[in-house]
């Protein structure tokens, strides 16, 4: 693309011209948005270092994603919750006897597992 | 290759190995731009070097799934800074929705104490020039201007094609001359 674009601007001085145009605008809107310092790295690359440094492992690591990023634990929680219902409301519907103890024990797991 | 691509794409291979010093080099090239380019996506600017961060720690834990066949370093990296832009703005917009954050102030961009008054109001209109482009045009004038990716590379990291690259840029830079003539 870049070679074809060459090719043309040698014959077509009006698409040099544009070329030349859209060049000076993205060179100075890159002017225009640097600020004074910001090409000094130091401190990001220090403070990513620091970070893998102390990165948490294991428990430590699964707490910080849930408290960071509650929305998808607790979608997960209750679509398990969910399963849990659906499942209990068709077996129970065809429950009779002594398999509807066992349900209400089964129930009671449930109820364990969800803390309910 | 270009010498700074290549320099990355040793870096990247080292950093599989587990070298840290070759996440320093890949800040070193690709830092100043990726945080730039937050400053001027994020709804606020003030995360920017938290992006950043984030963008780099992604880049260790996730080296061993980078595969040069796909595109470059620089390539890659800015696609998980731009991913990482668009899930902050999310996030930020529910945040303020609830309540959570206050709406962001706009950002002091004084160049410095001397700067005149012109220079700032300059900034001040590109910026809401910049701000009221679609997002992907937003995004490839970024890239470019900021970023100072090429078009391969910006279509990479944007995931489409250059073809689709250069009327993002063409459209873009109409807008924002339009828009800036209009002011002046």
């Amino acid at each position: 693309m870049t070679h074809q674009k060459t090719s043309d601007q040698k014959t077509n001085p009006n698409l040099s011209a544009d070329v030349t145009a859209d060049e000076a605008i993205d060179r100075d809107l890159a002017a225009l948005l640097k600020t004074p310092g910001d090409e000094d790295v130091a401190l990001l690359s220090r403070s990513v270092l620091n970070q893998l440094a102390e990165a948490p492992s294991g428990a430590e690591h699964h707490l910080a994603e849930v408290l960071s990023e509650p929305l998808p634990w607790a979608m997960g929680f209750a679509g398990l919750m969910g399963l849990c219902v659906g499942t209990g409301y068709l077996l129970s519907s065809g429950a009779v006897g002594d398999s509807f103890l066992a349900l209400l024990a089964l129930g009671d797991v449930f109820g364990l597992l969800g803390g309910f | 290759m270009d010498p700074r691509q290549a320099e990355a794409a040793a870096a990247m291979a080292a950093m599989v190995r587990g070298e840290r010093a070759a996440l320093a080099r890949l800040i070193a090239l690709y830092g100043a731009g990726i945080r730039r380019y937050a400053a001027q996506v994020l709804l606020n600017a003030t995360e920017a070097e938290d992006v950043a961060q984030e963008v780099f720690l992604r880049a260790w834990s996730k080296a061993a799934s980078y595969d040069p066949a796909k595109g470059a370093v620089s390539s890659w990296l800015y696609r998980i800074a731009v991913n990482l832009c668009i899930d902050h703005n999310r996030r930020g917009r529910f945040r303020r929705f609830v309540g959570i954050d206050s709406i962001a102030e706009p950002e002091d961009d004084t160049p410095g104490a001397e700067a005149g008054l012109d220079a700032r109001q300059r900034l001040a209109l590109t910026r809401a020039a910049i701000r009221a482009l679609p997002q992907r045009q937003r995004q490839a004038i970024l890239l470019k201007a900021v970023g100072e990716l090429s078009g391969a590379e910006i279509a990479a990291a944007l995931n489409t094609s250059e073809g689709a690259v250069e009327q993002l840029l063409v459209r873009a830079r109409a807008a924002l001359r339009a828009r800036l003539e209009k002011e002046d």
